[in-house]
């Protein structure tokens, strides 16, 4: 035991850190080399638009990260509990509204609706506060504003739909019965609260900018190669684009942050096809179905997830035809 | 993730974005008015970073037994960061490596669009005075395909754009209007007639006359063209 552990400290410079150290000098020498080995049109506007995304969206989440962090420091859950009313029914709405008030992303809600689960809220209000908090939040309209000038109705088709989507299933579960199981331990409790501020806020931005990151990828892949008849052509059938782009928001797993940027480039599709990607995204997508199967089961995922897909495309294909 | 790598990528995309936002060339991609979200957020992650070693290094220093690194061991499980994050060097890297710049011809030949009729209250607001006019692309074709009024009508124009070209030799002043970033950005062009194409993607300055006769498909009978240098805002 002893001897493995003397063996890390003889090398102050963890191997990790110096593989990603060298990567960066290796980078910034071979810098004019690769620009010419990595001359090509279409990747130069992959990458135009990767990194637009990215340095777009950037901000907002930075700002996102240090409310939430704000919040979670100086406003513990028992507040919420406080708030929330023993009756499953009512309950429900309540944490749907109590969304607007504790923005976090996706990444934040899941582990706080599990803690609420934990204190003794009821599962069906701790579901709704998972589904609404990074769906509604202050942060998350603003920047839909942001993405969509001129276009107030946007906002509130995506409010009103992503509402009634957590509201909805929060019922169900709630008729049903449902449990939710929680399997992981209490995170450790910081004494220092000033630490505990900077760990959340560093913890926070990394879980997500990760995922931003493939997202923008992914979404400045499809605006650069598919080809955009293709698009259009999906883009034309009103009920098949709306399902196109919910089914999108699951692969690409965007921040709710941010997913209004990119909705908004998605020029060619109706606007009921952008707001079923910006009210399905928030409440289901690829990283978030992850998180869910490791914080309360693989058994919980995956009945979870596809009911939140095909409730929020309905919800949301409903508020379009009515709103927009 | 380690701790430190956990600074390094958090310094790395810090000293990107606020970069970008010292050198304008956050303008390829964003709106003018992000230059400030930029420098506050860029600077709060290299600040963060700056702690984060800074409480490191004090570890460092003062750890006196194994005592303290199992503690901080035990504190960090709480709060470990999935692979996901090392997905935050690839920004910095497709910066370096393929350094984007504004969009091009490329883009514009995929993302070409046109402009929507503006809604009726809205009145054609006269031309400036003075010839040559400087309006902008989406003025222009609005102007062409939707003014009753005709403003456009016997003055002369100036455009600014860059080339795009079709095979049959006919040519573009070309430009992209963009709405929140660059991914969601469109391009609008004005063909031009009556002067040889200057090469594919050059920035230019093309001075003409509104083709009156057909306004459905707006177009520039130029007089003169000059090569500029890219304007600092590529965007509309």
């Amino acid at each position: 035991m002893t001897t493995q552990q003397e063996a890390p400290r003889r090398l102050p410079v963890p191997g990790q850190t110096a593989i990603l150290l060298a990567a960066v000098f290796t980078m910034l020498l071979l810098q004019r080399f690769a620009w010419r080995l990595l001359d090509s049109e279409a990747l130069r506007s992959w990458s135009t638009m990767f990194v637009a995304i990215f340095i777009q969206a950037l901000p907002f989440l930075v700002g996102g990260v240090l409310l939430a962090a704000t919040i979670s420091v100086l406003l513990s859950e028992r507040v919420l509990e406080r708030v929330v009313p023993r009756s499953p029914l009512a309950a429900v709405p309540v944490a749907g509204l109590a969304g607007v008030a504790l923005p976090g992303c996706e990444c934040g809600s899941v582990p706080i609706a599990g803690s609420l689960v934990r204190r003794g809220v009821t599962p069906a209000a701790a579901l709704t506060f998972l589904l609404a908090a990074p769906a509604i939040n202050p942060v998350v309209l603003v920047s839909t504003a942001v993405a969509f000038p001129g276009q107030p109705r946007i906002v509130v088709a995506r409010f009103l739909a992503s509402l009634v989507t957590a509201v909805t299933i929060g019922w169900w579960w709630a008729l049903r019965r449902g449990q939710l199981p929680v399997h992981a331990p209490a995170a450790g409790e910081h004494s220092h609260r000033g630490r505990a501020f900077l760990a959340t806020v560093q913890h926070d931005f990394l879980h997500t900018a990760g995922f931003l990151v493939g997202g923008a990828a992914i979404a400045a892949a499809v605006g650069t190669f598919v080809p955009p008849t293709w698009m259009d052509s999906v883009a034309d059938q009103a009920v098949l684009s709306i399902a196109v782009l919910g089914l999108f928001a699951v692969a690409v797993a965007m921040c709710s942050e941010a997913d209004a940027f990119v909705a908004a480039s998605l020029t060619s599709f109706s606007d009921t096809a952008k707001l079923a990607f910006m009210v399905v995204g928030p409440a289901v997508d690829v990283k978030l179905a992850a998180m869910q199967a490791g914080q309360f089961g693989t058994a919980f995922a995956v009945r979870f997830a596809p009911l939140t897909f095909l409730v929020a495309l309905v919800v949301a294909g409903l508020t379009g035809w009515w709103l927009l | 993730m380690n701790r430190s790598s956990q600074a390094v990528v958090l310094l790395l995309v810090g000293a990107l974005v606020v970069r970008q936002a010292i050198t304008d060339e956050y303008l390829h991609f964003v709106n003018p008015w992000m230059r400030s979200p930029l420098l506050v957020s860029g600077g709060l992650l290299i600040a963060l970073a700056a702690l984060h070693a800074a409480t490191d290094w004090r570890t460092l220093l003062s750890q006196a037994a194994s005592d303290d690194e199992r503690a901080q061991d035990h504190s960090e499980r709480g709060h470990e960061v999935p692979r996901a994050a090392w997905l935050l060097v690839a920004p910095v890297l497709v910066f370096f490596l393929v350094a984007p710049a504004e969009l091009g011809s490329y883009a514009a030949e995929r993302r070409l669009s046109e402009v929507r009729e503006p809604a009726q209250y809205v009145a054609m607001r006269p031309l400036p005075p003075g010839d040559p006019v400087r309006v902008t692309l989406v003025d222009f074709l609005v102007r062409s395909e939707h003014d009753p009024g005709r403003s456009l009508a016997g003055r002369e124009i100036e455009l600014v754009g860059f080339v795009t070209s079709k095979d049959d030799g006919s040519w573009f002043v070309t430009r992209f209007v963009m709405g929140c970033c660059a991914a969601d950005a469109t391009a609008y062009r004005v063909p031009v007639e009556g002067v040889a194409a200057p090469p594919d993607e050059a920035w230019v300055e093309v001075i003409g006359r509104w083709d009156e006769g057909r306004p459905a498909r707006p177009t520039l009978k130029a007089t003169l063209v000059r090569r500029t240098e890219p304007p600092r805002r590529p965007y509309e």
